[in-house]
Parts: structure tokens; sequence; C-alpha cells
């Protein structure tokens, strides 16, 4: 997942963006104003927007009014100092998705942010099934037919993105973009490397088969037809 | 004590010159009455003497004397106080008088031919003598004109005191009805009169915190007395208004620093807890956590100093009788900016054409400088100068800071004062402002009595200037030692 915080306060933005990338080891980028925010929103397609309201150069309602406008789906939850309720709701009528008030507990926030995700991607638990693999997206775990499966962190990722739109192809493109921020060096032919590393992990051994290479399209997390 | 209501007041004056009036109609009335009745009393007591004078007659057979046929005499004005009179002459010897009558009456004529009051037996009687009154002989038919008679003819005048009074009741009972309707009517004009104070009352108490709407009713604004008073509750309220949403805007934006504040202290907190780490992450998280304190240390210092100089403002009074020497301020000032322009690669140039003395806190002119360097500084790109001017006009000094730097939008230009302002990307904490600074530069300026100015080009630069007045007592040569106050 990448997520994409739009927030002046250098400090909080760091803060924020530390905490999911340790808790939920989510790809991270900060947008310090709100044109910066925009045009980084606009550009790159994220999992989640985490917005701050009062922001230089664009104010933070502006940015997702227009954000809203050119259709984009993306979850946004707002991050504001003022918690009337009269603001609230102007909130979520211009197309926010959750909202938490300055001072927050970084606990609910990041519950918050995985809500949100999973909501976008029709999950309704943390704990994704896909068949007998569960993927339990709050302690990180992944277990297969009751066994515990021990994953490196970038393997975790690729699995998590994988398995929250299961049956689904993903191109290494998407992967690429979904997994990496823009402090990563990004080389494609590693995503090859974590896909046979996680076909080892969780396929060998096992009667189905759940990672699927579409030569040329992508990956896909599912139970082959026919074959079971 | 309580006093009375206008109403009552108002009323009581109407009532009061009422009552004297109709004590003045009722006194008017009863000598107006009295004249006029004495005026007729006077004359049916003429004409009464001549009937009695007409009575008298020469006795047949050219005998001496008169004769007087009193059975005829005429009715008396009343019955059970009879008039009284005397008949004499002086030509034939002669005298007939009524039964009551005395000697004594005579003696209070005034003068020949005038009335005079007397009392007979405590009843007040009025009478006069008609003097040489010719008698005329009926038998004969021959005027004597040498044989005249002296009449005197007097009647009680109670009646006429009596009826006198009679009109006087009347005009007082009249007056009386008239008073109780004519207050009644004052009461109930003076409370009409008064309605559109009560409308203005109630418009008034509708006023709160969450409603600021006052209308003054069309009736107040058009009664001549109430209309400044209408049009000065306006004025207040409208000044209360803005006062009272400035105190909250400043409410809300420093809620919103401090929540933000302490949601950064939060965060640093919560995300240094999130997991096990090592000793050295710990040293690095306490560090971090030591400077988001700083900062929001910082926050507070600057959110009361600027609540202090816009009190100044507010109270409107020099605070200081010190003398501050502007060069030395400024030069202080460079001072201590010294260390922002070279982190930023900066350069301040001062320069100073003539010093003068303001009356000013040193400290307070000091801060105005450090803010006014510290925001041009912030916006000028690295090896860039800053200029600090410092001139004198013939009685303001006028101190200016010039950068060569990103400039203000000009849609931005007339907000660069406000506090907290928004759309300025030094509030992006990269430069480490919180937009007080300028905001307590022209507070602090306001309440020394001078004024701010600025001037922008985008990507050309800006100039902020500041024009203070030269004190009274500071005279700009002078040794900065004022001379003492005549006690």
């Amino acid at each position: 997942m990448r997520v994409l915080v739009i927030e002046d306060e250098r400090r909080l933005a760091e803060n924020v963006a530390r905490s999911l990338k340790e808790n939920a080891a989510w790809a991270v980028d900060v947008a310090l104003d709100g044109e910066n925010g925009l045009h980084l929103a606009e550009s790159v397609n994220y999992d989640l927007i985490v917005l701050d309201l009062m922001l230089p150069k664009m104010d933070g309602l502006e940015l997702l009014r227009r954000y809203r406008k050119q259709g984009h789906k993306t979850p946004v939850l707002v991050l504001t100092a003022r918690d009337e309720k009269g603001s609230v709701v102007t909130l979520l009528n211009a197309g926010a998705d959750d909202y938490l008030a300055k001072p927050f507990d970084l606990g609910e926030f990041l519950a918050r942010a995985k809500a949100l995700v999973r909501r976008a991607k029709g999950q309704p638990t943390p704990l994704l099934v896909v068949a007998d693999l569960e993927v339990n997206t709050i302690e990180r775990s992944v277990r297969r037919a009751g066994r515990d499966i021990t994953l490196t962190p970038m393997e975790y990722r690729v699995l998590e993105y994988l398995a929250h739109r299961p049956r689904a192809v993903v191109s290494k493109t998407e992967l690429l973009e979904h997994l990496y921020d823009y402090n990563w060096e990004k080389f494609s032919n590693v995503i090859e490397v974590y896909i046979s590393g996680l076909r080892r992990k969780i396929d060998d051994g096992a009667p189905v088969k759940l990672i699927r290479t579409l030569r040329g399209q992508g990956y896909a997390l599912r139970v082959e037809e026919g074959r079971r | 004590m309580k006093r009375l209501s206008l109403t009552g007041r108002l009323t009581a004056v109407v009532v009061g010159a009422q009552l004297l009036l109709a004590i003045g109609l009722v006194l008017v009335g009863i000598t107006f009455a009295r004249r006029q009745l004495l005026a007729a009393f006077d004359m049916s007591l003429q004409g009464k003497a001549r009937a009695i004078a007409a009575l008298v007659y020469y006795p047949p057979g050219g005998k001496p004397g008169l004769l007087i046929d009193d059975d005829e005499a005429p009715p008396p004005f009343d019955a059970s106080r009879p008039d009284i009179y005397q008949v004499t002459s002086a030509i034939r010897p002669f005298e007939a008088h009524s039964k009551n009558f005395d000697t004594a009456f005579l003696r209070g004529e005034p003068s020949r031919g005038e009335y005079w009051n007397f009392t007979s037996k405590g009843v007040p009687y009025r009478g006069l003598i008609l003097r040489k009154v010719s008698i005329r002989d009926a038998e004969i038919d021959t005027l004597d004109t040498d044989v005249t008679v002296d009449v005197f003819y007097a009647a009680p005048t109670l009646d006429i005191t009596r009826r006198a009074n009679e009109v006087g009741m009347m005009v007082a009972g009249a007056s009386l009805m008239l008073l109780v309707l004519t207050g009644l009517l004052a009461a109930w004009a003076v409370r009409r009169g008064l309605w559109p104070l009560h409308g203005l009352a109630g418009e008034a108490a509708g006023i709160s915190v969450k409603n600021w709407n006052f209308r003054p009713p069309k009736a107040a604004l058009e009664t001549p007395e109430l209309a400044p008073l209408a049009q000065a509750i306006e004025t207040v309220l409208g000044k209360l208004e803005l006062a009272f949403e400035q105190q909250r805007e400043f409410l809300a934006d420093a809620a919103h620093e401090l929540k933000t504040s302490v949601a950064i202290l939060k965060s640093t907190f919560q995300s240094l807890l999130q997991k096990p780490r090592s000793p050295h992450e710990y040293r690095a998280g306490l560090l971090d956590l030591l400077g988001d304190v700083d900062r929001l240390e910082e926050l507070l210092n600057r959110m009361l100093r600027l609540a202090r100089a816009e009190q100044q403002v507010a109270d409107g009074e020099p605070r200081t009788l010190e003398v501050a020497d502007l060069a030395s301020t400024c030069e202080m000032a460079v001072a201590r900016i010294k260390n922002l322009a070279a982190t930023r690669g900066v350069e301040v140039q001062f320069s100073a054409d003539g010093g003068g003395d303001v009356r000013a806190d040193p400290e307070d002119l000091e801060l105005v400088w450090v803010n006014l360097l510290e925001n041009a500084i912030q916006h000028s790109p690295p090896s860039s100068t800053v200029r600090l001017q410092l001139k004198r006009t013939a009685d303001n000094a006028c101190i200016s800071v010039q950068d060569w730097g990103t400039g203000i939008a000009p849609q931005d230009l007339p907000y660069i004062f406000e506090r907290f302002r928004r759309g300025d990307p030094s509030r992006s904490r990269e430069t480490g402002g919180f937009g007080l600074g300028l905001a307590i530069a022209k507070a602090i300026v306001e309440a020394y009595g001078g004024t701010i100015q600025a001037k922008s080009m985008q990507h050309e630069g800006t100039r902020i200037w500041v024009n203070l007045p030269f004190s009274k007592q500071a005279e700009p040569d002078s040794s900065a030692v004022p001379s003492p106050e005549p006690s």
C-alpha cells in the first residue's frame, strides 16, 4: 500500500509517515503544502491520502474538492484542528471519507487508515482469507492451513496488496506503484524475486497453488479453477 | 430612593400646572362675578333710593313740611334682612326713616355720592346717599324745583357674596373635572409617546453573543429624542461585535496552533512507543520531543506577546516613560538576527541616516525590528541581502526593511499583518514561522502611535516600513534625558 500525507507541520508529517511505515509497512510520500500535495495526488494512484486542512498555498478543503472533481476514488482521511460540527459536515460532503481531530491518538489513526484502505478494496475485516491462506493485517502475520509463515517485510507488502484484491490480476507496474514511495530505488526485477520468495514459502508443498503468474499481464492470488 | 417614572413625572407636571391654572381661574371668577354683581346691586340701590324719594309729597292745603307714603316702599332684596332708608329735607322740616335706621350708619360715607359698606347687627350692608332729589306733587302737578330731599338707602350684601362664591365653586368644580381628565390624558399620551423606547429596549434585549442583529424600530429612529440613542446603541454594538469576533478568531487560531503543537508532541511519543527501540533511537526521539516542546514554548511566548501588544493598543496609553535610541535598538536587532541570517546565507546591512530618540520601551522596538528582519530573511534566497534603514523626516522616524526575495502575491499583501496568516509559505515549518511575527510588530508599532506599511513586487522583493513619531520630551538631538515633568 502507498499513502500520501499532506501536512505542513513537518514534525507531524514525519511522525505520521513513520508510524505508517513501521506499523502498517506501507510506503509513504509526504507533501508539505497544498499545491505539491495535489500534484502528487494527481500523478500517483495512492491507496490512501491523509490530508491536513490548513495548508500553505492551497487550502485542504479546496484540494479535496479539486481532487474529487477529477473522479479519483482514493479514500481521504482528514486531520483537522477545528472540530466544529459544521466544518465536519462540509468536509464529509466535499468527499472526505473520515476525519480525526488534532491532537489524535496514533493508534486510532492507524486503525482508521487501515479500515479506509480495507473498505476501499471491498474487504470487511482486517483478516484477509484466500482459500486456506490467512493474512492478518493487524499483526502482520501470515498462516496457511494453520501453519505460521515468516515473510520478509517486502514479501509481506506484496502479499498484503494481492490479498486485498483476491482473484484480480495485478500488473508489475501496479505493484511497483503501490509498494514503493519516492524515496526508494525501483528495480522492476526485484518484484520477481519477492514473488518467487512468496511462492516458495506459501505454495511449496501445498496441494493447491495460490500465487499465479499470468505471462505479460501480472500476478494474481487465487485458487486455480478446475484443478481443485 | 426610587425615582418616579417618566410617565409619573410628566403627568405630575401637567396636573400641577392645571391646578395652578384652576386656582387662578377660581380667584378671577369670584372677583369678576363679585364686581359684576356689585355693579348691578349699586344700580338697583340707586333705583330704590329714587323710588323712596318718589314717595315724598307735599301735605295738602299748603301745609308746611312734607309727607311720605312709606307703605309703598320698594320690596327688600331679602325679607328677613329689610333694607334701611332715611329721607331728609333741608328746605322743609322733614325726616322719615325705616325702623332699623341708625344715624351711626351715615358716618361711614367716604365722600359725597359714593357707596360704602357697613354692618348692622352683624349683617353686611351697602349703602349710598342721593342728594337733592326733586320731589313732585301729584295733586298740584307743579314741579317745585326748590324743594329737594336727601335719600339714604342701604341693602344687605350677603346675597352678593353668596352668589360670587357660587360662581367660584362652579369654576372650581369644572376645573377639577378637567384636571382629572387632562391628568389621565397626559398619562396616556406620555405612555404612548414613550412606546418607541419599549421597542428599542426589546430589540436591545435580543442582543447576545450569538445574535448581534440590532435593528432599531422605525418609530424610535423617527423620534428626534430617541434617534441618537438608537444610533449610539447601533454603533456601540457594531464595535463590540467586531471586538468580540476578533477575540473569537484569536481564540480559534490560538486553539488551532496549540492543538497542532500538542498533536506533534503526542504523535512523537506514540510513534516512539510503537515498538521496542534501541537506546540510540530513544535518545533521538527524546531530542525530537525536546525540539517539539521548545517550539510549543516559543508559540506560547509569541501568542502572549501579541496579546499584550494588542491590549496596549486597546488601552491606548503610552505605557512607558522610557526613551529608546532608535539606532542602538536597530543594532541590537541586527546582532540578534545574525545567526539566522548566517544559517540562511543572507547578509544583513544596516544604515542610519541620522538617529533619534522615541518614547518607547527599547526591548519592544528591538522585537519589532527582529520580527521584520526575520520575515525578510525567511523570504530571501541564499546569498542575497536584507537592508535595514533608519531615516528621519520632520517629526517622524522611518525604519524600513527591504529584501530582494520571493515577494508577496498581491492577493496576500493586505493580510500579511494578520495573526496566523494563511497562504504564507513561511508558515510551513521549514522556516520556523508561526505567522505571528508581523502581527506582533504591527501591534507594538500601533501601541506607540506609529504606522506600519508594506509594498511588494512578486519575485523582486518586499519593503516594509515603520513610521514612529519622535516624542516631544525626547528631541532627536537631546542627550536622551527627558526634562523632569512639572508636578
